[in-house]
């Protein structure tokens, strides 16, 4: 491949697929570098899978994976397994990408192949690439300078590459918190600054448990839809004012995440992150501005709007999968606008209320 | 004969009681079509002629104009685009019980801040990554 390849329409298929083997064998050089030098193992949670994660280099692959779940047993079968290779400790350092231009999503730097199942993204200002190969299972992240690991990586890690590998299963990554009491979910969509993260701290601060405040795993595999939890970590503003950040997270030893502070929720709440929970309800959350929590039914075509959009956007390469799914669970569990009032604890209260009263 | 229209396949859709919820990942815009809009929308999934569209839609008890309208929405959101491919005859519209509602076409375009930020999309349209168009500002 060269920098300047172009293709003509006539052979745009013939260099797509060219591509595609190309990738092919950038993961294969990069799992063979690895292997060979393999400094850590570990096998995480993945939903009701499994994902067993190998790396080069030990410090990367501990710091990707402090917010992930690990499983208990580290030596049973995985469903993915993931590479991680650094280019700092092996002189492996990735090649940039030169694919020629067969295909629109290319100006993402995002390479499709839906029929071999493989999906490709490159970030060329922090040198990485994110490859997941359905068809046999394997994804790769590889980056050239492990100082340039964006911040999000280490709250969401490897996001784009299991939302690539679920795209093929039942399940599929959503943008959404969930809220855990009596064993039931209510999961909680909406944007940036609807309160989903707020709500999960005050549920957590108030006892009750969650899956996550951000990024979660939904599927439908046993015959009932239910939430997993995926990462370990509730982001926040530490100068948040009025005190909407409960005092069990603003005193807890947090990391830097850009403009946010992380914490994990098993440093401060041990066993209130729920690994997965049959979900009861969809909630969109709003702030009402309002002095007390209201919840109230939702037609579905706007729950789903508050869903899909959102996390088709963030997580590119599976839009029509995370929509569908979106959608089918969306029919299928009963949504509700959650108007937060000012009082995050008060819309705890009545949540908690809510739930027990079986949704009422 | 009118030009003939199909609904754009890049174009991701989930369909409600009401509601067709539509993506455009590539502008970073979401739709939702209420009334006899999601109507024209199944109407559209196949080549059809917009005449041919527009009659049945009026003999049904549609309001011609704001059909007029909505299809000139879909077209200019690029929901639904201009084909070369024969048109079908047939219409698939089944009229709702109570008649069409009035078509409502409404885009969102709150989250296509996060697709025009990201500097991957100044790109060269037909060369990709990484030249830049050629008309791109020096930023440097």
């Amino acid at each position: 491949m060269s920098p300047d390849a172009r293709a003509s329409p006539l052979d745009s298929t013939t260099a797509h697929a060219d591509s595609t083997h190309a990738l092919l064998a950038l993961l294969d050089d990069a799992v063979g570098r690895a292997e060979a030098a393999a400094t850590f193992t570990g096998r995480f949670h993945l939903g009701r899978q499994a994902c067993r994660i190998v790396g080069n280099d030990a410090a990367l692959s501990k710091r990707l994976t402090l917010c992930m779940l690990a499983a208990d047993d580290a030596s049973a079968p995985s469903d993915l397994t993931l590479t991680v290779l650094s280019g700092a400790l092996a002189a492996s350092i990735p090649p940039p990408w030169n694919l020629p231009h067969t295909s629109p999503r290319h100006l993402e730097r995002l390479h499709i192949d839906e029929a071999r199942g493989l999906r490709a993204f490159y970030d060329h200002d922090r040198r990485f690439w994110s490859i997941c190969d359905a068809a046999t299972r394997r994804g790769l992240f590889w980056i050239a300078d492990t100082t340039d690991v964006p911040f999000w990586e280490e709250a969401a890690p490897f996001k784009a590459i299991f939302n690539w590998f679920l795209a093929k299963t039942r399940a599929t990554l959503l943008h959404a918190g969930i809220v855990v009491h009596r064993g039931r979910g209510v999961l909680l969509a909406g944007p940036g600054g609807s309160g989903k993260s707020t709500t999960v701290m005050a549920a957590v601060a108030a006892g009750l448990g969650t899956c996550g405040d951000d990024l979660v795993v939904v599927d439908d595999g046993a015959g009932a839809w239910t939430g997993h939890a995926l990462y370990d970590a509730v982001k926040f503003f530490p100068a948040e004012p009025g005190g909407r950040v409960p005092e069990l997270f603003t005193s807890a030893a947090a990391r830097p995440c850009g403009d946010k502070s992380l914490v994990r929720c098993s440093d401060v709440a041990p066993g209130r992150l729920v690994q997965s929970v049959p979900l009861m309800a969809l909630m969109q959350c709003v702030v009402s501005g309002q002095a007390t929590t209201t919840i109230t039914p939702l037609a579905p075509g706007a729950m789903l709007r508050s869903l899909g959009p959102p996390t088709a956007f963030l997580l590119r390469g599976a839009e029509s999968e995370t929509l569908r799914k979106a959608a089918a669970l969306v029919r299928t569990v009963p949504a509700f606008t959650l108007a937060l009032g000012t009082n995050p604890a008060e819309a705890i209260e009545r949540l908690t209320v809510w739930i027990e009263g079986g949704g009422r | 004969m009118s030009a003939a229209f199909v609904a754009n396949d890049r174009i991701a859709a989930e369909e409600f009681a009401g509601e067709v919820v539509l993506i455009d990942i590539e502008k970073g815009v979401y739709f939702s079509l209420q009334g006899a809009a999601g109507d024209l929308w199944r109407a559209f999934a196949a080549p059809r002629s917009q005449t041919a569209v527009l009659d049945t839609f009026a003999a049904h008890g549609a309001d011609r104009q704001a059909i007029e309208a909505a299809i000139g929405d879909l077209c200019r959101h690029d929901l639904v685009r201009e084909t070369a491919a024969p048109p079908q005859a047939d219409i698939a519209c089944s009229v709702p019980a109570g008649g069409f509602a009035a078509p409502v076409v409404a885009a969102f375009s709150d989250l296509a801040e996060l697709i025009a930020i990201d500097p991957v999309h100044e790109v060269d349209a037909a060369a990709g990554w990484p030249l830049r168009p050629a008309n791109f500002p020096d930023v440097s």
